[in-house]
C-alpha cells in the first residue's frame, strides 16, 4: 500500500469515532448572537460618543447618563451561571496540585438552578495542556442551587509532567449556563508520575444559599425612591427604586441587592476602587485605578454607571483580582427614554441620543448660560479647516456660535471653538 | 437568522470536529480550530461568502486559522529534553500510528494540503484557492510533506519498535 492510500486510511481511522464538543457548539450557538449584539451596540454608540465628541469642546449640559455604553445583560442563560474563578495557588496543606475556586451562582430570582451534568473543565495554554477532562463522579452528583445561591466548586490540577506553563488558563462551561475563562496566571503542579496523565478533578463543594457570600447591607444612609436629576428633552430618565445598598469588598464578588421591584430595567451603580486594579462590571464594562485614582473619604464615588437588568437578575457581579478592594452602592433603578421637545417652529431640541442627534442640541456656552445651539453650526464650527489642525486638534478661533432657548431664536449666549 | 446559524453549528459541528482533528493532530487544538472559525463565521453570518457556503467557508477560516496559528506561537520546538523512555506500563496510545506521528512533524501548511487532499478530498485547484497560493505550490508542498512523512515514518517505526517514542507531553 502506498503512503498515500495509508494516509487516507490513518486519517480516517483516526476521526472516525472523534465525538464532537457538544458543549462547545451551544456555547457557540448562546455567545455568537450575544458577541454580534455588542458589536451592533458599541457600533451605535460610538456614533452617539462620536456626535458628543465632535461638540464636545462646547461643554454639554451634564446629561451624565446619555452616553452610557450599554452592553448586553450579564447572563443570556437564565439559572446557572459560571460567575468567578479564583486561583488559589497550591494551598491545601496535605496537597501538592494547583487549586482552583470556581463560584456557580444562580442569578434567577425565582427558578432553582439544576446542575445535572458535569461542568466543562479545560486547561489551555498557547501551547496546548494535555489535560484530561473532568472524569471525576463527584462532579456528576447533581446539586440544586436556590435562587440567589452560590456554589463553591474547589478544582485541583495534579501531576503535570511536561513543560513549564507560564500562562495557562481554564474555561468552565456550565450546563445550561455560559462559560468563562480565568485571566490568572497559574502555576504547574508538580510532577508525580510521568506515567501517568494529568488530572483536573473537583475536591469538594460548598453550596451557600444563606445569602453570606457577598452580601450587601443597606446604605448607612438610605434614600428614598425617587426621580433623580433633572433630564433634558431626548434623555433617559432615571427613578431609582427602593433603597440603595453599601458593600465593601475585596476581589470578585456576587453582589444580592433582593428582589427586583417592578418596573426596574436597570441596576444603578456607583463604584469606587479603594485600591489600585481592574474592575469590570457584569456589563463588561471595566475601569482601571492607579494608586492616585483611589478617592479619599469624603470625595464622591468614581464612577457611576447603569447595568441592564435580566429578568430574573436580583444581584450584579464585581470581577477584579483577588486582593483589590472596592465599594460598591447599588439601587433597582427604572429607565425610560424620554422624546425630544419639540419648538413652535418644529425644531426638535435636547440631547444626542441613539436616535440621532436634534436639531438644537444642549449647551453651556461659553459665559455659562444653558441653551440651544444648532445642530449644523456645530458641526460647521468644530470641523477641522486644515489637515494641520485635524492633525493636533487644535482649531483656530471661529466666529461665534450663537446659543439660544428652545425656541431656537431667543439668544441667550455664544461660544468660540478654539478657546476652550 | 440566529436559529439558521444554531442548526448550522449543531449540523456540521460532527464534521468540523474530524477536520479539526485531522488538521491540528490533537482534540484540543481541533476545538479551539472550530470554535474560532465558527465564532468568527457567526458574527458575519449573512456575508455573501459566508450564506453561499457556509461549510466550506469555516473550513477554509480552520485552515488558515490553523497556519497563522502555528506562524504566531511556535517557529521552531527548542527543549532541553531527550526524548522519553516508554513504560513498559503506559496504556496503548490512541496516536501512536507512524503516519499519524509523522503528520504531526510536518510545517501546518504542508499537513493543511495533505488533509485537504487526502482527508477532505479536495482538488489540487480547490486547495490553492483555500490556501490563496498557486496550484503548483500545492503541488510542491504535497510532495515534499509526502517525502517527509515517508522518511519520518520509517524512522518512528525504528524507534517504537525499541520502546523509544519522540518527545510527546505525557
Amino acid at each position: 500500500m502506498g503512503v498515500t492510500e495509508e494516509l487516507r486510511e490513518v486519517l480516517e481511522a483516526r476521526t472516525r469515532d472523534h465525538e464532537p464538543d457538544w458543549f462547545l457548539a451551544e456555547s457557540i450557538i448562546e455567545r455568537v448572537p450575544r458577541q454580534r449584539r455588542r458589536r451592533r451596540m458599541a457600533a451605535g454608540a460610538s456614533g452617539v460618543l462620536a456626535a458628543l465628541a465632535a461638540i464636545g469642546v462646547l461643554s454639554l449640559r451634564p446629561d451624565r447618563d446619555s452616553a452610557d455604553l450599554a452592553g448586553g445583560p450579564l447572563n443570556q442563560s437564565p439559572g446557572c451561571a459560571a460567575l468567578e474563578v479564583r486561583s488559589l495557588g497550591a494551598g491545601f496543606p496535605d496537597a501538592a496540585p494547583t487549586s482552583f475556586l470556581v463560584l456557580l451562582a444562580n442569578t434567577s430570582s425565582a427558578d432553582t438552578c439544576e446542575l445535572r451534568g458535569p461542568l466543562q473543565l479545560r486547561l489551555f495554554a498557547p501551547d496546548e495542556l494535555d489535560v484530561d477532562r473532568l472524569r471525576n463522579p463527584r462532579a456528576e452528583e447533581p446539586v440544586d442551587i436556590r435562587p440567589g445561591g452560590v456554589l463553591a466548586v474547589f478544582l485541583e490540577w495534579d501531576n503535570w509532567c511536561g513543560r513549564p506553563v507560564s500562562a495557562a488558563r481554564m474555561r468552565i462551561g456550565v450546563p445550561g449556563g455560559s462559560d468563562l475563562e480565568t485571566r490568572e496566571f497559574q502555576p504547574s503542579p508538580a510532577c508525580r508520575d510521568v506515567n501517568f496523565r494529568s488530572t483536573l478533578r473537583v475536591r469538594d463543594r460548598d453550596l451557600t444559599d444563606d445569602g453570606a457570600t457577598g452580601s450587601a447591607s443597606p446604605s448607612a444612609t438610605p434614600t428614598q425612591a425617587g426621580q433623580e436629576d433633572p433630564v433634558l428633552p431626548g434623555g433617559d430618565a432615571v427613578t431609582r427604586l427602593g433603597t440603595p445598598i453599601r458593600k465593601d469588598g475585596v476581589g470578585p464578588q456576587l453582589v444580592r441587592l433582593g428582589p427586583p421591584p417592578a418596573g426596574a430595567t436597570h441596576i444603578g451603580i456607583e463604584f469606587s476602587c479603594l485600591t489600585a486594579g481592574s474592575f469590570e462590571f457584569a456589563d463588561g464594562s471595566s475601569m482601571t485605578c492607579t494608586a492616585d485614582d483611589v478617592p479619599v473619604e469624603g470625595q464622591p464615588a468614581a464612577l457611576k454607571h447603569r447595568l441592564p437588568l435580566a429578568p430574573g437578575q436580583n444581584s450584579t457581579t464585581i470581577s477584579t483580582d483577588g486582593n483589590a478592594r472596592w465599594r460598591l452602592l447599588a439601587a433597582y433603578a427604572r429607565v425610560e427614554k424620554t422624546a425630544w421637545g419639540v419648538n413652535e417652529r418644529g425644531e426638535t431640541y435636547g440631547v444626542a441620543n441613539a436616535d440621532g442627534t436634534p436639531d438644537l442640541v444642549a449647551v453651556v456656552a461659553t459665559d455659562g448660560n444653558s441653551g440651544y445651539a444648532y445642530a449644523g453650526s456645530l458641526e460647521e464650527a468644530s470641523r477641522p479647516t486644515s489637515p494641520a489642525e485635524a492633525a493636533t486638534w487644535a482649531p483656530a478661533p471661529r466666529a461665534p456660535v450663537p446659543v439660544y432657548e428652545s425656541d431656537g431664536r431667543t439668544v441667550v449666549g455664544e461660544f468660540t471653538f478654539g478657546t476652550r | 437568522m440566529d436559529e439558521q446559524f444554531a442548526v448550522f453549528v449543531r449540523a456540521a459541528m460532527p464534521q468540523l470536529s474530524k477536520f479539526g482533528l485531522a488538521l491540528t493532530g490533537n482534540p484540543h487544538d481541533g476545538a479551539d480550530l472550530v470554535q474560532c472559525a465558527l465564532e468568527s463565521t457567526g458574527r458575519i453570518w449573512r456575508r455573501g461568502s459566508v450564506a453561499t457556503d457556509p461549510l466550506a467557508y469555516v473550513k477554509r477560516a480552520m485552515v488558515n486559522a490553523h497556519v497563522s496559528r502555528w506562524r504566531r506561537i511556535r517557529r521552531e520546538w527548542l527543549t532541553d529534553r531527550l526524548p522519553e523512555r516508554r513504560s513498559a506500563a503506559a496504556p496503548e496510545r490512541a496516536y501512536e500510528h507512524p503516519l499519524w506521528l509523522a503528520l504531526a512533524t510536518l510545517p501546518p501548511r504542508q499537513r493543511a494540503v495533505l488533509v485537504l487532499r487526502y482527508y477532505a478530498d479536495m482538488s489540487e485547484a480547490d486547495i490553492a484557492a483555500v490556501l490563496g497560493c498557486a496550484t503548483g505550490t500545492v503541488k510542491s508542498q504535497a510532495s515534499k510533506g509526502l517525502a517527509t512523512m515517508r522518511q519520518r515514518a520509517a524512522t518512528t517505526s525504528v524507534l517504537d519498535d525499541a520502546g523509544i517514542l519522540p518527545l510527546k507531553e505525557n
